[in-house]
């Protein structure tokens, strides 16, 4: 029984504003008023066994706001708590959650001390769903849960998505390149949709968020801006410091309550709230440096035997023009990274300081984040400042409320890159010999004379005058690359930027009428204000492209979601081991985008503004999307060890299309706790659940569309409309549905827990973008129901603690996933990609599948295509999965090479700790079973006839090599199966060591808590693939299908110093 | 009230109440959205909006042949190409893959489009007439430009391609066609829908269309060998018709590609003139190259370090200066922007392509004299679309020496126009006289079906896919 007072100081009608006022008072710092009748809680939590004080536990009376976090020596102390009996709750994943009865006097400090057990399956780990908190034994399907504050810590990664990485099974994290300020792709259980979206769905204490990538066309423009799959991240504009713990829905069989947002998974992010109790201080510094592999060769054609770069290394091509003209005989090399090293070592500063603490009614968590750091490219940064305030109040014993607000600045510099000539990869890999003068004698005048390589050759071979292009080297003066001409200063003068601000609140209140009934609402917003800015500014002495009369194009975006939510929940006692739960909910979720683009061409100064171009345009558009749904789920609980659940989501949205209307998705599920106690095994449990969530189309997907277009008249332009794309009326959304099973074990006293989960996902109706046949008139794909996606594996968790003796502790954890990927139904194949058609969507085949001839010695000797009904001999696929092996398509010899996204990827994690007060921390990750297209390689085997060594690499006897006569043939002809490569690569991908200030250290320095870390990132690369880092990918973060290298950052290592204070 | 269990009514009602209150507030919230940048067919499908309809017909064309003169342009070294595109390299090289993406979703997919827009005006407007909702003039108007760009299309299609298939999978299309369909059947579908437009222009009072689509009907015959026909056809065009189509320097979208890929500094000078030395890998040579540098139709700039060439090989590069003329002299780096060049029209017929219509019937009737006259007349005057003075001819009477003449004598009044692909295509199916450059790795004289309509129209289970060479 909770004393009266509560409702007479603060009644339960109070307006929230009031209570926001109230927590803002609280937030800076006020005293609160003084309360009779009030006394503290105390005391220290360390771990059995060990006796290590455990930091960052959370120590709470369940059901109010009185709370705190133990600090670095596992104390605790709450104030302020009214006289009462009280149940305390101490709760830190990895160990078994307790709680001990305490009684508060008035003006008394009640001392509870708590001793937890390490639970290897923690089955009454509190999980935040739609429906509201659950214990993890109710659940019927997995869901990971990442201790984000362990792992910020460990990693001091910028990137929220990061901190998924190697954390949960199932989770695919993967960056696209090395500069900083992008983000990840993170899938799911593999790729579950063709054309849809396959981000997660990311909500942040209840309010659903803007995740996609910034990646729209407005990167693709007129002019000469490219920054290829540099793509600004929506989820980098957050702060992992601020968060507390990330939840990950992995699939329908979990996420049916999510309804048509679901299919992809959702990821749930809480931010950290405060605890009434002592104000508690905490900064922290980060000061490191990004580091590139800087193992840059000279290469030359006569010396090609290591041509091919290791992993991580950036190797500028030794590209012989005369070797192309038939003048093998001379060689000229010249490279850009050896005279013009544009590679810096990135200056990285992270600055973080937060507070903590309530009184009474109230609690609050603010934190402050300023962030700038450098990539290795001379354009690219980051700065990010982040700032957060969360409030929690209880105005009554029956209601609490919190509010959650998180502001966000992200200004990010991005250089030229990937797929880009003018890029600072384009410019320093592919760099042409004659860019610098030579001398030599004229075999004609015996003269000596200054020339350029090339044109002196080419003179030979035309009997043209040598002494032409004497000492007239186009861009010696500057080192300047072949393909664009330009040097590597005139590449940093192009502006990649964009600017943001960002602000994501929400407002939660439960009101418990009695102690059976819960009801819950939130009410969250989410705007973001970007501005992209991309410039080539004025230079009149470059001769290439319209960059050299200053270009520039500015788009700016406004995304707005809301999102509002209620639920509520009943508990009915059936008898006296039997309960039925009922919860209801509604969600409305809206979200609106506006852009607006400005662009101009040709500036007559140095100051590219639209307002001052000789040329220029504006765009805008704006797009819209509502849904409502309605939920409601029955579970059945016996003994606290059987449940049974059963629940259904009806979603309407403003996707127009007769056949996008009300969808319904239901979900059954059990869990089973058939073993918890002590002996060898401690805790079985096994769950098995069955749900349908979906992917809807955009709102304008299913109709016909026309473009109105500026046409040309005789005298004037002219508004005239031209045909886009056909409708489907008949558009559905596309459904999956998944079976999932499997069983939670922990056994030696805990120390052993394996999870071990089973899934079967079924994507239907899957939408995909089909190209139409050219003739019927369309321009635009047709978005059509075509086929099915499967996606079946399984993922295991083994989590063990080794050594646990006072002064040593040893913990592992390994993660590893299995996922197979199969387009199960698709009437016809659909080709794609990489310049080409080198890539299908086909039946039996996985999503995106690398397909390519195979080119062979035939029996003469000559190079050829191996025809289908031939065997593969020694330049085959030759790992290709066995019943895939045979499959080839008569039409063009097209066979099978295997898939852009792994097969397999998991993790391993150990921790030592040392004395209570070192710790080692290590993660390793990897990812087999893909493959991987060397964009780079390839471009330079195929253009102007092929200019790579290997091409040219020539034999004992004079003649070309068999390789280098593949390489012609294949170079040739677009022939890419030779470049698309087997990609499994492990990486060590964080060592980290910390140093815990003994208590006589901090006591001395007077602060509560003082760690100092050093932490190593991307230490090592363990990969037979052959080109610059097999994780990249030139299409960018968003983009599962075409997993490809060209001209793409290698990921740096990171090294970082990090001090932290607690005070 | 309590019920067995001891526990009181009102939660159950205050679960049922309190959703019920809030679905009910948030069922009042609209699913409606409003995108006022989407447009729709039916927004455009009334009578008021046929001139927007005309308007993007003549645009969609626009957008077609701009693509095709550049791309036709490379398969007949009017052009060469001075990029690293490999999909580029194989048309320049005539050895097209059937899976040229670039070609694929540039050319065929314009032409289709354009096809299809005019149809569809054609067909909607013809629905219109006697509507008293619709502008009777605008109707006759938009039946006479429908047909005119659909014949103009079909025309190039004939021309360019070794098949081509309209509609697509969609039945309800009136073009569609269950099979792929020869060049000869897409030429003569051309000239039925030329006559057609004639009548209709005329009525609709559009004398230069009907007039241009006189000359369009004359090409089309001289494609399927019936000379006399097209010397009939071109009779009675003015000497001075000039029917463009326009461009516009307002937008990078609108202008002339022609000039934007070959001009100093847009597209980086990826495409040239051949002048038979360094620029490329085959050392091309344009057939006329001599003779329009000595008469100042291409100015060659020796200066390597203003005129380096895209790829920097380039030490003696050859600036286009023929159709779209520089604002400084010749020899002097162009200065952007150049308005006249970005928007310069392209001819799409002209009394001058009548003309030499006329003469060459006149050679193949074997009036070789009467021919040369009536070349020169145009070509030895400066009487011609560039006002230039060029060698007379002086036919032999060996049909392969003089084809190249005539050749000539087209080209001196339709370079870069779209119209030298044609016309070698022709001489070789009709004459079996091969004018194509020879000496490249590549046999190609025409385009192959595209590979995105192979893979996607029901219809087509045989198609020239599997060339080179395309015939």
């Amino acid at each position: 029984m909770k004393p009266t007072w509560f409702t007479r100081s603060i009644p339960a009608s109070v307006p929230g504003l009031f209570a926001v006022v109230l927590s803002v008072v609280a937030l800076l710092g006020l005293p609160a008023a003084a309360v009779a009748q009030e006394g503290a809680v105390a005391g220290q939590i360390t771990a059995i066994g060990t006796g290590e004080q455990l930091i960052g536990v959370q120590v709470f009376v369940p059901g109010t706001s009185f709370g705190t976090l133990t600090d670095d020596a596992g104390r605790f102390r709450i104030t302020g708590v009214p006289v009462g009996d009280y149940t305390l709750r101490a709760s830190i994943i990895g160990y078994q959650s307790f709680e001990q009865p305490v009684t508060v006097t008035a003006g008394e400090v009640a001392t509870v001390d708590f001793v937890l057990e390490i639970s290897a399956v923690a089955l009454d780990e509190v999980v935040a769903t739609i429906t509201g908190e659950r214990r993890r034994r109710e659940l019927a399907a997995d869901i990971s849960t990442i201790d984000a504050t362990v792992v910020a810590d460990n990693t001091r990664t910028s990137d929220v998505n990061e901190v998924l990485k190697g954390q949960a099974t199932g989770v695919y994290v993967r960056k696209a390149t090395g500069s900083v300020g992008t983000g990840s792709n993170v899938r799911i259980r593999g790729t579950g949709s063709v054309s849809l979206s396959k981000q997660p769905l990311y909500v942040i204490d209840g309010a659903i968020i803007e995740s996609e990538n910034n990646d729209d066309s407005a990167f693709i423009v007129p002019g000469d801006f490219f920054i290829g799959g540099q793509t600004f991240s929506r989820v980098q504009d957050l702060n992992p410091d601020e968060i507390e713990s990330v939840e990950v829905i992995k699939g329908p069989a979990a996420s049916a309550l999510w309804g048509a947002r679901g299919n992809a998974g959702v990821i749930v992010i809480t931010t950290k709230k405060g605890a009434a109790g002592s104000t508690r201080w905490n900064a922290r510094a980060d000061l490191g440096s990004n580091i590139q592999n800087p193992k840059f060769q000279a290469d030359n054609i006569t010396q090609q035997s290591d041509f091919i770069p290791k992993p991580g290394e950036m190797v500028s091509t030794a590209i012989n023009m005369a070797a192309f003209f038939g003048l093998r005989d001379t060689t000229y090399t010249q490279n850009l990274f050896d005279t013009n090293n544009p590679f810096r070592n990135g200056f990285v500063q992270n600055y973080n300081g937060n507070v903590t603490g309530g009184a009474g009614l109230w609690n609050y968590f603010g934190s402050v984040q300023y962030a700038n750091q450098k990539g290795t490219l001379p354009n690219n940064d980051q700065e990010k400042f982040n700032f957060r305030a969360n409030f929690g109040v209880d105005p009554s014993s029956k209601v609490n409320l919190s509010f959650s607000n998180g502001y966000s600045s992200n200004e990010v510099n991005l250089p030229d890159n990937d797929n880009n000539g003018a890029g600072f990869l384009g410019v320093g890999t592919i760099s042409f010999a004659w860019e610098k003068p030579i001398t030599r004698e004229d075999p004609v005048t015996g003269e000596t004379v200054e020339t350029c390589p090339l044109a002196y050759e080419l003179s030979l071979a035309t009997g043209a005058p040598t002494d032409t292009f004497a000492g007239n080297c186009p861009g010696a003066e500057n080192d300047a690359g072949f393909l664009s001409g330009i040097s590597f200063d005139e590449v940093a003068t192009r502006r990649n930027r964009q600017k943001l601000e960002r602000y994501t609140g929400s407002g939660n209140a439960t009101w418990t009428p009695t102690a059976r009934w819960t009801n819950r609402f939130t009410l969250g917003y989410d705007l973001v204000n970007s501005r992209i800015e991309l410039t080539t500014p004025v230079d009149p002495t470059r001769p290439f492209g319209t960059g050299s009369l200053g270009n520039t194009y500015k788009p700016s975006m406004t995304s707005r979601n809301i999102t509002m939510q209620g639920t509520t929940t009943y508990l009915q006692p059936l008898g006296s081991s039997l309960d039925f739960e009922f919860t209801g909910g509604v969600q409305w979720f809206r979200n609106t985008t506006e852009e607006f683009v400005v662009a101009g061409q040709v500036f007559p100064a140095t100051g590219p503004a639209v307002n001052n171009s000789v040329t220029n345009q504006a765009s805008d558009s704006f797009d819209e999307q509502k849904s409502l749904g309605f939920f409601a789920q029955g579970q059945f609980q016996w003994n606290n060890r059987v449940f049974v659940n059963g629940a259904i989501r009806w979603d309407n949205n403003s996707a127009q299309g007769e056949n996008l209307g009300v969808q319904t998705y239901p979900k059954f599920g059990a869990s089973w706790v058939a073993l918890e106690g002590q002996g060898i095994f401690n805790t079985l449990r096994f769950r098995g659940a069955w749900g349908r969530s979906g992917s809807l189309p955009g709102t304008n997907d299913a109709i016909a569309l026309v473009a109105v277009n500026q046409v040309a008249l005789e005298q004037s332009d002219a508004l005239g409309i031209s045909p886009q794309r056909p409708g489907n009326d008949l558009l559905s959304p596309e459904t999956g549905e998944e079976l999932e099973f499997g069983f939670d074990l922990a056994m030696l006293s805990d120390r052993l827990g394996l999870t071990f989960s089973y899934y079967d996902q079924k994507t239907k109706n899957s939408v995909v973008t089909r190209d139409l046949p050219p003739s019927e008139g369309f321009p635009f794909e047709q978005f059509t129901n075509i086929g099915q996606i499967d996606n079946k594996g399984f993922e295991v968790a083994l989590d063990a603690l080794a050594v646990a003796a006072e002064n040593f502790t040893w913990d592992l954890r390994v993660l590893a996933s299995n996922n197979t990927n199969e387009i199960s139904e698709l009437r016809d194949p659909i080709q794609f990609g990489l310049g080409g058609d080198v890539q299908r969507h086909q039946q039996g085949l996985p999503y995106a599948a690398y397909m390519s001839p195979i080119v062979e010695l035939g029996d003469d000797g000559d190079p050829r295509v191996l025809p289908c009904d031939e065997t593969p001999g020694t330049w085959g696929p030759d790992d290709t999965p066995g019943e895939k092996e045979d499959f080839c398509d008569p039409l063009d010899n097209s066979r099978y090479f295997g898939q852009p996204n792994p097969v397999w990827e998991g993790s391993f994690q150990t921790t030592f700790t040392l004395f209570k007060y070192v710790q080692l921390y290590a993660l390793f990750d990897f990812q087999a079973g893909q493959h991987m297209f060397n964009g780079t390689t390839q471009f330079m085997s195929g253009f102007l006839g092929g200019i790579t060594a290997e091409q040219w690499e020539v034999g004992p006897d004079g003649e070309f090599t068999d390789t280098a006569r593949l390489k012609q043939f294949a170079g040739a002809r677009d022939l890419e199966g030779l470049w698309l490569l087997p990609a499994d690569w492990g990486k060590w991908r964080t060592a980290q060591i910390r140093f815990d200030m003994p208590p006589s250290v901090t006591r001395f320095l007077k602060v509560n808590g003082l760690s100092i870390q050093f932490i190593g990132e991307n230490l090592v690369t363990w990969t037979d693939y052959n080109g610059i880092d097999p994780e990249i990918n030139s299409n960018g973060q968003g983009v599962d299908a075409n997993k490809s290298e060209f001209l793409t950052l290698a990921i740096p290592r990171r090294f970082l110093a990090t001090i932290n204070i607690f005070f | 009230m309590r019920n067995r269990l001891g526990l009181t009514r009102r939660p159950w009602t205050g679960v049922a109440t309190g959703l019920a209150a809030l679905a009910l507030v948030l069922s009042s919230c609209s699913l409606d959205v409003f995108d006022p940048d989407v447009v729709s067919p039916e927004d455009v499908s009334d009578p008021a909006s046929l001139d927007v309809a005309v308007t993007g017909v003549i645009g969609d064309l626009q957008f077609a042949l701009d693509d095709y003169v550049l791309f036709s342009g490379l398969f007949t070294d009017e052009f060469i190409l001075a990029g690293t595109f490999p999909t580029r390299i194989e048309i320049d090289e005539r050895r097209m893959l059937f899976s040229n993406a670039t070609h694929n979703d540039d050319l065929y997919e314009r032409l289709h489009v354009s096809r299809f827009s005019a149809d569809n005006l054609a067909v909607s407007a013809q629905a219109l007439v006697g509507n008293p909702d619709a502008d009777e003039d605008l109707v006759r108007v938009a039946i006479a430009q429908g047909q005119f760009a659909g014949a103009y299309v079909r025309m190039l299609f004939a021309e360019a391609y070794c098949q081509s298939i309209f509609g697509g999978n969609n039945e309800e299309d009136p073009s569609f066609e269950s099979s792929p369909v020869d060049p000869d059947a897409r030429m003569q579908g051309a000239v039925s829908l030329f006559q057609s437009a004639q009548a209709s222009a005329t009525v609709a009072g559009l004398s230069d269309l009907a007039a241009a689509a006189r000359v369009g009907e004359a090409r089309a015959q001289m494609f399927l060998g019936n000379y006399a026909a097209a010397a009939a056809a071109a009779a009675s065009v003015d000497d001075g018709l000039e029917y463009e189509s326009f461009y516009s320097s307002n937008d990078p979208s609108q202008y002339n590609e022609v000039y934007a890929f070959t001009y100093f500094d847009s597209e980086q000078l990826r495409w040239t003139v051949g002048n038979g030395l360094l620029t490329t890998r085959w050392n091309e040579k344009f057939a006329f190259f001599d003779e329009w540098v000595d008469i100042g139709l291409i100015a060659v700039d020796v200066d390597p370090v203003v005129f380096r060439a895209f790829d920097g090989s380039v030490t003696e590069h050859v600036s286009l200066q023929l159709i779209y003329p520089p604002p400084g002299p010749l020899g002097e780096p162009q200065q952007p922007p150049s308005p006249a060049g970005q928007s310069s029209p392209i001819f799409l017929a002209t009394g001058y392509e009548a003309r030499i219509m006329e003469a060459e019937a006149a050679y193949r009737a074997g009036d070789l004299a009467g021919a040369a006259a009536l070349i020169n007349s145009r070509i030895t005057t400066g009487d011609n679309p560039h006002g230039k003075v060029f060698a007379p001819v002086d036919f032999t009477g060996d049909f392969a020496s003089d084809i190249v003449e005539i050749g000539r004598a087209y080209s001196a009044g339709m370079w870069l126009t779209g119209h030298r692909l044609g016309f070698m295509r022709r001489v070789l199916r009709n004459d079996g006289v091969d004018i194509y450059v020879t000496g490249k790795p590549g046999s190609d004289t025409a385009f192959p079906m595209s590979k995105q309509e192979v893979d996607n129209n029901d219809n087509v289970s045989q198609a020239c896919t599997s060339g080179p060479p395309w015939s």
